[in-house]
């Protein structure tokens, strides 16, 4: 149609607008899937170009996009994640792209962009959900959730829906999401295409199967392909370094960032991270891939009858058993599916009364705090060192926020560890990878398999003027030292607020010298500290904020971010009913509009959470 | 007026001091300051003056330095104790306060003061206040003023101790800084601007240097005092009356043996 012809061309130079949106949505993606998305689009404007002529042919005015489909069979499949640390996303990617070369017309979608009220017109949708902690939905999914489990839920009899719920068998409400979003869609009247699929840590397989599957399951569902790609782009041959190859880099530095009075040892490292393969921007994180300690291998072996040298054969590999353990198996974590073999083996009463407690407070207890090792010594069973390998879990790489920022510190990445290294009942235990890490340094061969996991939704404000309420206690604040670094290193002029909090000013104030130092030039504008045992009473951030509430309102009225990081169970939970309180008390809401409030925050991108 | 008597200007300590609306400057909001365990770098200067230093463990620098940590700060507080009188109340109470806040140490000095090492920042009120509490305050124990004003020691020494004693109590009190600061960060006391107070005696930047006084009963300069700014010494009986009947203005003239 001739109409279209003036928009032939690249967006039009006077609409700097419309580009910088553009611009926007390409920040988040990496170069391989802005070339994809080149070859997408132009797919797009092909099937535009054929129903423009086709209806200028039928003389029928066409100078909207296409309608959404309507009628009976689906016009196009809708992938849709809910993801925290961006597995879910990454696995959402990958049944889009199957989706799309095999001309199947896909749309892929964050739960967090995605209007629920579309979900009436939605024929085929695929969900990938993760859960994280012990049943907690991503932040970004709880507005689809309340949507989908409130009255105002649409029926949904023209929808055929498979679902892959991602969750971590350590945790008692192991895929509570998955599994509450397929109920939910069943009882709305839509269709399983196949049963709700569940993955563990180790989710590629059952991720590989689901996505086949619903690869099929579209085929069916879809008539002819709507929208092909024009020139396929090339494979994502990307240079950067992912979960499946990581990339070997060389420690630094690395100090103890607590005083020698400190209960809580917490070591800053920093490593070489060479560009593009660990490219990041502030507030993404670091997978590190670790070796389990030697003596929790020595250890296991033992129970098993076996020396780590012995060599065992798995799945067709042979390795020792110490190589197995050490490097191939989750060993300092217990998972629920282990419990349950373990169990079957010992056949012991008083593991079986944990196991069965009415209110699974002691199956919660068993997971939190027992490792594997300390389940086969407490309750023995016989298992051969090749049945305990496939019972374990494959081992799982690690996330830490990344404690800097490139523009500061060049091609290095800085990150915070606290050492997890505990007795349980006499015996030395210790975190796997706060292990591993935090012992590199008495071993500077040590080589560190490392990638960088983005984290778009925890991201400095574009809009540099913008002023940010950074909330971190702990080694949540490792996060805000990159922030910081990268505000200062830009010359933003939004203000920057630090609310931290740990045990003592003394010995446990993180990066303590460097915070000052900002605060004296004046590019730190606010620092407010709670030290829980400096005092009788216990203060933390939480009480801080209702503290500086009105201030705070304030900073929000003027458009502040507001990012909290650190603990999930307890302190994100905290933090978020004092900035409820805040709204309620210095803003004059109340309690449910404050609770609409923080969720429009969060929906904006203006309170995000990076919480584990 | 001569060139000689041509005033240099202020020294950076004395631009402190004459700014620090009657030495207060920014001590309330320091201690406020939750993030360090220091007060601002003019502050410190003006601390003196309310009896405390601000320290730091040397053997902790450079490790702390490492960790990203500021210096392990930590405060000394010395008591104003004129002629090192203590009552057993006062004596329990110091005792306790040094096991409570300090490092569990109680130092008597050559001034005949306690100190108190080791207290961090945010115990520092509490412990001025709790001396407070047993009448005993820390005002120009240190700072370029007048500093706790000795007596002789031993009242079975002589009758005229209690005399020296109340000497010396005077001197201290006649000599007392008059800014409300002290009463007002520690103590909680109704706030001044600084505006309308004066100081008659030492004006608004108080003493270039610190300044010495005690009271001697001789035969026994037990309290040295040779090395004061300003000495009284006492002497005579007559007729079996104990009287003080002069001073000793410039502590140099007095002889290292006693003349009488």
């Amino acid at each position: 149609m001739v109409a279209a012809a003036p928009h032939d061309n690249a967006l039009p130079p006077a609409d700097p607008a419309r580009e910088g949106t553009l611009l926007a949505l390409t920040t988040e993606l990496t170069s391989g899937q802005i070339r994809y998305l080149a070859g997408f689009l132009a797919g797009i404007a092909a099937e535009r170009d054929r129903i423009d002529s086709a209806s200028a042919r039928q003389s029928t005015p066409s100078s909207s996009p296409p309608p959404a489909a309507h009628g009976g069979a689906a016009a196009r499949a809708t992938v849709l994640f809910a993801s925290q640390t961006g597995n879910g996303r990454r696995i959402a990617e990958r049944l889009h792209r199957q989706l799309e070369s095999q001309g199947l017309a896909a749309r892929l979608v964050n739960v967090a962009d995605y209007r629920p009220r579309e979900l009436a017109d939605e024929r085929l949708l695929y969900l990938v959900a993760s859960t994280h902690g012990d049943g907690d939905p991503p932040d970004d999914a709880r507005g689809f959730i309340e949507h989908l489990t409130g009255r105002k839920a649409p029926a949904l009899p023209r929808l055929a829906f498979s679902v892959l719920a991602l969750g971590d068998s350590s945790y008692p409400k192991y895929c509570e999401t998955g599994r509450l979003l397929d109920r939910r869609l069943a009882e709305l009247g839509a269709r399983r295409l196949a049963a709700l699929s569940e993955a563990d840590v180790d989710y590629r397989s059952v991720a590989d199967a689901w996505a086949d599957r619903a690869v099929a399951d579209a085929r069916e569902q879809m008539q002819a392909p709507h929208i092909a790609i024009i020139s396929a782009p090339p494979p994502s041959q990307s240079a950067t370094a992912d979960r499946d190859t990581p990339v070997e880099v060389e420690l630094l530095a690395a100090t103890r960032i607590t005083a020698r009075q400190s209960e809580r040892p917490v070591v800053h490292l920093e490593l070489h991270a060479p560009a593009p393969q660990l490219a990041y921007e502030p507030g993404d994180a670091v997978g590190v891939w670790h070796r389990n300690p030697a003596f929790i291998v020595e250890q296991l072996a033992a129970l098993v009858g076996t020396h780590p040298d012995t060599p065992v054969e798995l799945d067709g590999a042979t390795r020792t058993l110490g190589e197995w353990l050490g490097e191939h198996r989750e060993i300092t974590r217990l998972a629920r599916p282990f419990v349950d073999a373990h169990a079957v083996r010992a056949a012991n009463a008083e593991l079986d009364r944990l196991r069965n407690a009415a209110d699974g407070a002691g199956l919660r207890e068993l997971l939190r705090d027992w490792q594997p090792l300390d389940l086969l010594q407490r309750f023995p069973a016989d298992w051969s060192a090749a049945e305990l390998l496939q019972a374990l879990r494959p081992l799982t790489p690690r996330l830490y926020s990344i404690a800097s920022s490139r523009a500061a510190v060049g091609d290095e990445l800085h990150l915070t560890v606290a050492a997890v290294d505990y007795l349980h009942e006499g015996q030395r235990r210790v975190g796997a990878a706060s292990h591993f890490l935090t012992q590199l340094a008495a071993d500077p061969a040590t080589r560190v398999r490392a990638y960088v996991e983005p984290n778009p939704r925890f991201r400095l404000p574009a809009d540099a003027g913008r002023d940010i309420i950074m909330i971190g206690p702990g080694t949540g604040v490792a996060p805000f030292r990159g922030f910081l670094q990268q505000r200062i290193e830009s010359g933003a002029r939004g203000r920057n607020w630090l609310l931290f909090g740990g045990r003592h000013l003394h010995s446990d104030f993180l990066y303590q010298a460097e915070w000052l130092e900002a605060r004296r030039k004046g590019a730190l504008h606010r620092l407010d500290v709670a030290f829980s045992r400096d005092q009788q009473d216990k203060v933390y951030v939480q009480h801080r904020i209702r503290e500086h509430g009105a201030e705070l309102l304030r900073w929000l009225g003027d458009g502040a971010h507001v990012y909290v990081c650190g603990d999930a169970q307890r302190m994100a939970q905290d933090v978020h009913a004092a900035l409820r309180d805040v709204l309620v008390t210095h803003g004059g809401r109340d309690a449910d509009d404050a609770e609409a409030e923080l969720a429009a925050l969060a929906a904006e991108r203006r309170y995000a959470r990076d919480v584990y | 007026m001569s060139t000689s008597e041509h005033k240099a200007p202020p020294s950076p300590v004395e631009a402190i001091k004459s700014s620090s609306r009657l030495l207060r400057g920014t001590i309330a909001e320091g201690l406020r300051d939750g993030a360090t365990g220091a007060l601002a770098d003019d502050d410190t200067h003006l601390l003196k003056f309310h009896g405390s230093y601000q320290q730091d463990d040397r053997d902790q620098r450079e490790e702390r330095r490492q960790a990203k940590l500021e210096p392990a700060y930590s405060f000394m507080i010395r008591t104003r104790l004129p002629g090192g009188v203590c009552t057993p109340r006062q004596w329990l109470a110091l005792d306790d306060l040094a096991t409570r806040y300090a490092n569990g140490t109680l130092r008597i000095t050559t001034r005949q003061a306690f100190q108190l090492h080791g207290v961090v920042k945010r115990d520092l009120k509490p412990t001025l206040a709790a001396m407070n509490a047993v009448l005993i305050d820390t005002i120009a124990a240190c700072g370029d003023v007048n500093r706790n004003v000795l007596a002789s020691a031993n009242p079975d020494e002589s009758a005229l101790h209690a005399v020296a004693y109340q000497w010396a109590r005077r001197i201290s009190e006649q000599l007392l800084p008059k800014t409300r600061a002290y009463h007002e960060i520690w103590l909680d006391g109704e706030k001044h601007s600084g505006g309308e107070e004066a100081e008659p005696v030492y004006g608004p930047t108080y003493l270039p240097r610190k300044f010495k006084a005690a009271v001697v009963v001789p035969p026994h300069n037990d309290v040295d005092a040779v090395f004061a700014g300003i000495s009284a010494s006492s002497r005579s009986v007559r007729c079996g009356r104990v009287r003080l009947d002069g001073f000793n203005r410039d502590g140099r003239r007095w002889p290292r043996r006693h003349p009488w």
